[in-house]
């Protein structure tokens, strides 16, 4: 074993929040050594040839590796849990960049509701709209406070996006219902797609407010915060789950991190695993403990701060399983708070349409070539004679259609194929599912013969779907805990997410489908399938990778493992970043909120932290 | 990987990201704690057609030089002519209007199965693995073996489950499939006529077909095959299928580009760009960090960031 000098700051992996919190503290003059379990790669030559969907969608080439560490998952503590064997539900990363390498990059900031999410639902509606078990609260971090940092990683990143709400003016064509924003967009929208034309158009004439995706992905070439012009993008089609050949679409490795390198005061050591982070007899952490994967050999590095800047369960995980005599069920969970408010999304398709003799180009560009109404997401709309709270962005119009699994997934022109149709009805089995027999995209689609081939020869290009991206509250009975029976390669208990829909989802779903239903009927389609209920959460196929809790922050340690910083109540050199922290998730994607937490976290170490280590910051 | 205290020249960022290349290899020397030397920068002649150093072993890069479609490297030749006319049925084709057979499907499954057992994506293999019970509670059983007991209704949310491992899974299958045709044909599925052996596969859809398997559900082998027959179909043929890219071209598909304009993107046509592969995609920025090229106008202003003005 190795103990390396000590550092300021030692960080859980190289992503989005590793990086800036990196780049930003060591332009303070900060030490700070990432240990990040994957490799490193860059645009060029790591992704400059990689346009191989087969390796990269249907294989998930670059996600984390699950055949040394997996999760395991039950819908409720009554069932059994069993490990996730192959990819499905999400698609958690590895190496420098993290998620944030394959990600879709769309990017998004979360309405000031979201923040005070149980405060504004009692407000408006009364407590009794809260569900039986529901366990949604306030941040103890409202969206005024966040809104510099969202327009720092605005700039820094350069995101392309409509505004819609400048100063409190609300301006034409952007979305409507966002909170004040003190800067524009730093760039114009993408493309849009033909499909998202159709939708936008239809959407409108049904009185909803379409807007283009705001996505980190430069619609014109820009000068980020590293000081390099970056190129925009090429619409390549080959998007989420790749790298970018052209460093158009945004990732810590892009501009945070070759920053941070750039001082000579950033280090990151490749696959390298933290496997825990160790502490002292005052309940304070010294430093991690991480394996050199190529070698086998366990090292230490000591550090003034320990940053838990993986991915959300990756974070969790650690948290449990770091223990001593003064925090004997792990760090942050002297209240018993870790792994609580664990939160997911309701990402579906309510309706496919097919279009005969339409060809329209999906396959090209990127998923943000949609257009966006969020008419029915958060409290934008009023839930007073409805039998839920909550909402769904709604969405049409992503290309990069990739061709295996959409072609395996082809809607067939005659009967409802769509995969939720045989979802609903409780398949019994005599044996296991197969490998290869579900996978994350590959639906439940059973047309062969002439029959396919004719189909995939005249619509395999003439479809469009319209999504959702619905929230999906926390509950009493869903949660983040070691389990009790499945271990990683190194004998560690795996972790095990207990999650299922609950009533709310499910009437929010069907709310959401019929706006869907009647969007796609006005968009003119010659065939229709739609999925009007929610069939219950299954493991298996690609949902979104916005896992959300399980080290939430708060106002208090009794209902939070941390504060707004992310610093943990109980062991306050111990921060955690990422989605963790969220409370409860909201109906969009999480990561713009996420690298604005981490700038927020930043300033609150470099301005306020350093100055009287080990105290909780307020 | 860190950066020296190198003089702030103007290959600061090229410079490192150029030391990538051979960085890879030198990890070990930095993560054992020593002091990581000025990497120089190995000569920059064209693309690298070497692939990077795999990042996730579980999944197989894509080959280099095509499968050979003589040689099987799995199947038996039996199991190699059931499987190819069992994907012919699935998507069927003749010489003039391709199908799974002529796009090398089988190839492609061949050469998968070759890798890992046919596990080309990664996967948790470590027990103790399911076990399914019908009714209200699992059965009590004497045995000494570790098992986890799961509803038959609720199985299949958890996703992929068995022991078997895809290889098997073909050899199981392909027994079974023969087994079930000789019972209602009494003769191997390779015998059949195009009739019969889609009457097989109609019964395998829908359930009906019961003999003979036993060890996996008719439903879920053809789930497979189906699956690995779009895999053979749609995917680059480096791995073996789509030969001639007559999978891209069935659905109008061009493969690998590099990029599309507003135009390409707004403009419906029924002559897409003749596909091209992988192996056929130009070179891009070769040698060169992609980065280094500006297209476009660039917005965003110096003044943002003042610090960083000593960058090209």
């Amino acid at each position: 074993m190795t103990v390396f000098p000590k550092v300021d700051i030692v960080t859980v992996g190289a992503g989005w929040t590793a990086g800036i919190i990196a780049q930003q503290l060591t332009a303070k003059g900060h030490r700070v050594v990432s240990i990040e379990a994957g490799g490193d790669r860059f645009a060029n030559p790591d992704f400059a040839h990689n346009h191989d969907s087969l390796y990269h969608s249907l294989r998930t080439g670059l996600m984390f590796n699950l055949s040394k560490e997996t999760w395991t998952w039950r819908p409720n503590p009554r069932m059994p849990s069993l490990p996730i064997r192959q990819y499905g539900s999400f698609h958690p990363g590895v190496g420098i960049g993290g998620a944030g390498i394959h990600w879709a990059a769309q990017t998004w900031r979360f309405y000031p509701t979201d923040f005070r999410y149980r405060s504004h639902h009692i407000e408006r509606y009364g407590e009794a709209r809260i569900p039986e078990g529901c366990t949604v609260q306030d941040w103890g971090l409202a969206y005024e406070e966040l809104e510099p940092f969202y327009t720092q990683a605005d700039y820094e990143i350069g995101i392309s996006g409509q505004t819609g709400n400048l100063n409190g003016a609300i301006l034409q064509g952007g979305n409507p219902f966002e909170g004040n924003r003190s800067r524009p967009y730093p760039l114009p929208p993408l493309f849009r797609s033909m499909p998202a034309e159709m939708f936008g158009e239809a959407a409108q004439g049904l009185g909803y407010h379409p807007f283009p995706q705001p996505a980190s992905i430069l619609s014109r070439a820009y000068r980020d915060v590293s000081g390099r012009e970056r190129a925009a993008c090429v619409y390549c089609g080959f998007c989420t789950r790749y790298g970018c050949e052209v460093d158009a679409k945004a990732s810590a490795n892009v501009s945070h991190i070759p920053l941070a390198l750039d001082t000579g005061l950033y280090e990151i050591r490749t696959y390298s695993k933290v496997i825990n982070v160790n502490l002292n007899s005052d309940g304070l952490a010294t430093g991690v403990t991480y394996v050199d994967l190529r070698t086998g050999q366990t090292h230490e590095q000591p550090a003034e701060v320990v940053i838990l800047s993986g991915f959300t369960l990756t974070n969790v995980r650690l948290l449990l399983l770091s223990r001593n005599e003064v925090h004997p069920e792990g760090i942050g969970n002297d209240q018993g708070m870790v792994g609580k408010n664990y939160s997911y999304q309701l990402n579906k398709t309510p309706a496919n349409g097919i279009f005969e003799g339409r060809r329209f180009n999906s396959y090209m560009g990127n998923s943000c070539l949609q257009n966006v109404i969020e008419d029915f997401n958060a409290d934008n709309f009023d839930h007073s004679e409805l039998d839920f709270i909550g909402g769904a962005s709604i969405t049409c119009g992503g290309g990069e259609r990739e061709p295996i699994a959409s072609a395996h997934n082809l809607q067939a022109s005659g009967g409802n194929t769509s995969p939720a149709a045989s979802d609903e009805e409780k398949p019994v089995r005599e044996h296991l599912p197969l490998p290869s027999e579900f996978g994350s995209l590959i639906g439940a689609s059973k047309q062969w013969g002439r029959e396919w081939k004719e189909n995939l020869r005249k619509n395999w290009d003439s479809t469009i779907s319209i999504g959702i991206q619905g929230e999906s509250l926390p509950y009493e009975d869903q949660f983040l805990d070691l389990d009790p029976t499945y271990k990683d390669a190194m004998g560690l208990p795996l972790l095990r997410v207990t999650f299922e829909f609950h009533e709310n989802d499910a009437r929010l779903y069907r709310f959401v489908a019929a706006k869907v239903k009647d969007i796609m009927r006005a968009m003119g389609p010659t065939h229709m399938d739609t999925t009007d209920e929610l069939a219950p959460y299954n493991i298996y196929s690609y949902q979104s990778t916005h896992n959300t809790g399980g080290a939430i922050m708060g106002t208090s340690p009794s209902h939070s493992v941390t504060n707004k910083y992310g610093q943990v109540w109980d062991t306050p050199n111990v921060f955690v970043t990422g989605a963790a922290l969220f409370p409860q998730n909201a109906g969009l994607n999480p990561t713009g909120t996420v690298m604005a937490l981490a700038y927020f976290a930043s300033a609150g170490l470099k301005n306020t932290y350093f100055q009287n280590p080990n105290e909780v910051m307020s | 990987m860190t950066k020296n205290e190198a003089p702030k020249t103007q290959l600061s960022r090229r410079g490192f990201l150029k030391g990538v290349v051979i960085t890879a290899a030198s990890i070990p020397v930095v993560a054992a704690g020593c002091s990581p030397s000025e990497h120089v920068p190995p000569p920059q002649t064209g693309y690298q057609s070497a692939p990077p150093p795999p990042l996730n072993p579980d999944v197989p890069l894509a080959p280099t030089t095509p499968p050979n479609m003589t040689m099987l490297r799995t199947f038996t030749a039996h199991e190699a002519r059931t499987v190819d006319a069992l994907t012919a049925r699935i998507l069927p084709g003749t010489p003039d209007d391709p199908g799974a057979k002529e796009a090398g499907v089988v190839t492609y499954i061949d050469n998968m199965l070759a890798y890992q057992e046919g596990f080309v994506e990664s996967t948790y293999r470590e027990p103790p693995f399911a076990q399914i019970y019908d009714g209200e509670t699992p059965p009590e059983e004497e045995t000494s073996f570790q098992t986890v007991w799961v509803a038959a209704d609720q199985i299949e949310r958890y996703g992929y489950q068995s022991n078997l491992s895809p290889r098997e899974v073909y050899r199981l299958g392909v027994i079974a499939v023969d087994a079930y045709a000789r019972s209602k044909f009494e003769q191997s599925f390779v015998m059949l006529d195009e009739d019969q052996q889609d009457s097989i596969i109609e019964d395998m859809v829908s359930g009906d077909a019961q003999v003979g398997f036993d060890q996996i559900a008719a439903g879920s082998f053809f789930t497979v095959l189906r699956r690995h027959t779009a895999e053979g179909m749609f995917s680059d043929p480096a791995y073996g299928g789509n030969r001639d890219m007559v999978g891209w071209k069935l659905i109008g598909y061009p493969g690998a580009q590099r990029a599309y304009t507003e135009h390409d993107i707004l403009t419906e046509t029924d002559i897409p760009r003749a596909p091209q592969s992988l192996a056929q995609l130009h070179a891009f920025s070769p040698g060169e960090y992609s980065g280094s090229y500006t297209v476009l106008p660039v917005s965003g202003s110096e003044e943002e960031f003042p610090v960083h003005h000593d960058h090209p």
